[in-house]
């Protein structure tokens, strides 16, 4: 199930929220617990299991961790095993059939694709689970032994699918211990409608000028069309994601959880270093607590820091696909960060803002012109024509018809990167309180989830992003 | 303090309400309305409930139908629709669909040129006319979008159907004349302010439909349609365009046709094996295709006898745009008969024309339709 649809809308989430507050405390847990796993089983339900035993591993192999009581030695075997179960699960299910591609073409041999289809949010309940586990080897958590409490850790429907990857260390307290408020529950739906309004009508809505590009033959484009379209990519991945985030950080205070931030802002960054700091922040700070760190980070000399870099993108961008174009993405960015760091710190931080920004956004546009497409040809293809390789010519009548036709979405779309609506509701709350807290903010929240449900009720383009990751 | 208080808690319970609202209206409302089984507005069918079964379940395809089921049934869809549309309309989006929103009211279909499916369609034509005996001719209607071109929005983009128009004009066969009804129709519109198509239907008026017919009849060497034609009218129409844009702002188009009591009309549906003694079928006029009120709509093969005393026969090759031109031709011809390729693919037209010793024959189409049909291949 998406939270962008009718029945997680309509009839999923009120029979669920009804329940949840409804059922004593101590029940709780185990009704979200099952509300969870029938969420995921209702799109999948063949790889219910494969969840089911991912938390059960998570669990056994959780409760050896422990040093104190098992000693170094039996905590590291049971650590080891939660690492080899969980790369696994994912080198088999997610990328068997790249290995054997590139194996097949490599050593011209014939191997049969497993042709599995990739369980869905699998990236990202293996990464709980295995933050989970590590964390209590290194005596961060206790080893939860409640199998319910891990199961819902592990299954919690707002960010099973799409994440934020969320640690264990921060929710367990609110694992055993939550509330539920009013005030709580409303900024829940405050952050849910824009969310909703995010994925529903800007990231659908623009994907729909991306896709319409995409699909126009070579004939009918430009090189402007060919940047329209890289900007129309770029809006598109960033308000799709960052609204399932919205939303299920929303979801996730409805039911009396306090996830961290996964966006903030990343398109008003000014490097590349800024913008990661700003991007999926819970799966690069997972990469920088679990492999980066434990590599030796940066306190093993320059040339050893260049390498964990290096592995750390590589990883990065391959989790986010299986195949070339993500691993190349994430090695593109490796290689900004290590320039950045070692040779351009300075004098970015000299250039006047402007200058900075532009830099930023063209490094990060063209990133998405690797991961927007898995063909190489195309991928290819793509660069040429943005560059003026491609002979086309530099713009052309349907060029102007596809900006003025979309030109407010835009607009909308790069003041919707800005905090600034952030700061205009902030000055509206200091100056009329009242007026802003009782009427215009109930007001927007109906409009957008009204709107939402309009665009989502209308047969709109609504793309699921994340069914490779 | 105690104020700011009671207040983030009031403003929490609005909020809350807002929220609680919102879906208990659509998912009581969705629940509790009756499933509707046709869009009116979208001219479609829509979704009707999934019947659960084991393998559908485990499969996960459930997903995909349920979401289809509940998007088709949600409550207040109508609504919800011609809101999304003018939204988009009001951010810009003119081009929605397939479809400009454009001025006066007008939503006109964008022409993309497909050359190379237009010129086979063409050589069909020619090798079918090749070994035919009897005098043919062709009107050649372009659509809205031609004609209304003054009507599109700022920095529309369409193929031009008057190049259309030349392509079939050099390419078709001697054999065929062709009457070219662009000038008849702007003519019509400039001149007299009679308007040739509907505003929200991909389709021209019957009082376009009607002048082309006279000029055709006059080039022809016939005479054109006598004042014993009447115009009935009344009707609120909403066209096929609105049903793929619905916006709530579009104003709806009169409808209205031209009947003529002075001649008699046997129509013979001849697939279906039914006939009628009526070209127009007025329930119609109730629904919200009005234009399918002429003979109820497309059909494979028609035969209509009239009691005009002419002896002619005539055999039209259409598609939907001839359906409001073919009543204006029953003082002229005995026998009509009517091919719809689109529907005509188990005889064969020649054999048509030699059976019944048909001694003309007509073609109507509208640019686009040559442009983009795939079923004159059936002509071979």
């Amino acid at each position: 199930m998406v939270f962008s649809s009718m029945v997680f809308l309509f009839a999923y989430l009120p029979a669920v929220l009804a329940v949840y507050y409804i059922v004593p405390k101590r029940f709780k847990n185990l009704f979200l617990f099952i509300a969870s796993l029938f969420f995921y089983a209702w799109g999948e339900p063949k790889y219910v299991w494969l969840m089911i035993a991912s938390i059960t591993a998570a669990y056994v192999t959780g409760l050896f961790a422990d040093k104190e009581k098992y000693g170094k030695k039996k905590a590291l075997i049971a650590t080891v095993a939660a690492v080899v179960w969980n790369i696994a699960l994912l080198l088999y299910f997610k990328y068997s059939d790249f290995f054997v591609i590139n194996a097949n073409s490599l050593f011209s041999m014939q191997m049969k694709l497993p042709g599995l289809a990739l369980p869905i949010g699998i990236s990202f309940y293996s990464f709980q689970s295995l933050s989970y586990v590590i964390d209590v080897y290194r005596g961060e958590v206790k080893p939860q032994r409640n199998f319910i409490t891990l199961g819902t850790y592990v299954a919690l429907f707002p960010q099973l699918i799409a994440g934020p990857i969320v640690r264990y260390k921060d929710i367990e307290t609110q694992l055993q211990t939550r509330t539920t408020d009013i005030i709580k529950f409303a900024s829940g739906v405050k952050r849910f409608a824009v969310g909703l309004a995010k994925k529903a009508i800007l990231a659908n809505g623009i994907y729909a000028l991306f896709e319409e590009i995409s699909n126009a033959p070579q004939s009918a484009l430009s090189v402007g069309a060919v940047w329209l379209s890289a900007a129309a990519f770029t809006f598109q991945i960033y308000f799709d994601f960052s609204g399932y985030s919205d939303m299920a950080i929303g979801l996730g205070k409805m039911l009396g959880f306090e996830f961290l931030e996964n966006f903030d802002h990343p398109y008003i960054s000014r490097s590349v270093t800024e913008f990661w700091r700003r991007w999926h922040i819970s799966l690069s700070s997972w990469f920088r607590d679990y492999v980066y760190i434990p590599l030796g980070g940066n306190r093993k000399g320059k040339a050893r820091q260049c390498l964990n870099i290096m592995i750390v993108w590589f990883l990065t961008g391959f989790w986010h696909g299986a195949n070339w174009n993500f691993a190349l993405w994430g090695v593109y960015f490796g290689v900004l960060l290590i320039v950045e760091k070692f040779l351009l710190k300075k004098t970015l931080d000299k250039l006047p803002k402007a200058v900075t920004h532009i830099y930023a956004l063209f490094i990060i546009v063209i990133g998405w012109g690797i991961f927007a497409y898995e063909d190489s040809a195309a991928l290819a293809a793509n660069f040429k024509n943005m560059f003026g390789l491609g002979g086309l010519a530099l713009w052309n009548e349907q060029t102007t018809m596809w900006l003025v036709q979309y030109l407010p979405m835009l607009v909308i779309l790069v003041i919707g990167s800005t905090p600034v609506i952030t700061q205009l509701g902030r000055m509206l709350n200091e100056k009329c309180q009242k007026l802003y807290q009782l009427a215009l903010e109930p007001a927007a929240a109906a409009l957008m989830l009204f709107a939402s449900a309009a665009y989502l009720s209308s047969g709109a383009f609504n793309p699921f992003m994340y069914f490779r990751f | 303090m105690d104020n700011d208080i009671k207040r983030s808690k009031a403003a929490a319970l609005i909020m809350s309400a807002v929220f609680i609202s919102f879906t208990a209206l659509f998912t009581l409302g969705t629940f509790f309305s009756k499933d509707r089984e046709f869009s009116e507005m979208e001219n479609r069918p829509l979704k009707t409930k999934p019947e659960l079964s084991g393998k559908e379940i485990l499969s996960g395809e459930l997903d995909d139908e349920f979401e289809e089921y509940m998007s088709d049934q949600i409550f207040l869809k109508d609504l919800m629709m011609s809101f999304k549309t003018s939204c988009d309309y009001f951010s810009g989006k003119t081009f929605q669909n397939g479809v400009y929103f454009g001025k006066d009211g007008y939503l006109l279909q964008r022409f993309d040129l497909d050359e190379q499916n237009l010129t086979k369609n063409i050589s069909y034509i020619n090798g079918f006319v090749q070994d035919l005996d009897i005098p043919a001719d062709m009107i050649l209607a372009p659509t809205s979008v031609c004609v209304n071109a003054d009507k599109l929005p700022a920095a529309a983009v369409t193929d031009d159907q008057r190049k259309a128009a030349g392509i079939i004009r050099s390419q078709l066969s001697e054999k065929v004349t062709l009457f070219d009804a662009y000038d008849t129709l702007s003519d019509i519109q400039k001149n007299d302010g009679i308007q040739a198509y509907f505003r929200t239907d991909h389709h021209w008026t019957a009082s376009g439909a009607r002048a082309v017919c006279d000029r055709w009849l006059i080039s022809a060497g016939l005479a054109p349609t006598s004042s014993a034609f009447k115009y009935k009218q009344g009707w609120d129409f909403y066209g096929t365009l609105y049903s793929k844009a619905p916006a709530g702002f579009v104003k709806p188009d009169g409808f209205g046709y031209f009947e003529n009591d002075a001649i008699d009309c046997e129509v013979n549906y001849v697939n279906e094996k039914s006939v009628k003694y009526s070209l127009f079928d007025e329930s119609f006029l109730e629904k919200k295709d009005k234009y399918a009120m002429y003979f109820g709509g497309n059909f494979a093969q028609m035969k209509i006898t009239t009691s005009a005393d002419s002896g002619k026969k005539l055999l039209v090759l259409k598609d939907s745009y001839a359906n409001s031109l073919i009543p204006c031709l029953i003082e002229q011809f005995s026998e009509i008969y009517v091919i719809d390729l689109r529907y005509f693919h188990f005889d064969k037209v020649s054999d048509v024309i030699e059976q019944n010793g048909i001694d003309r024959l007509l073609m109507v189409y509208n640019i686009d339709f040559i442009n983009e049909d795939k079923n004159f291949i059936w002509l071979e």
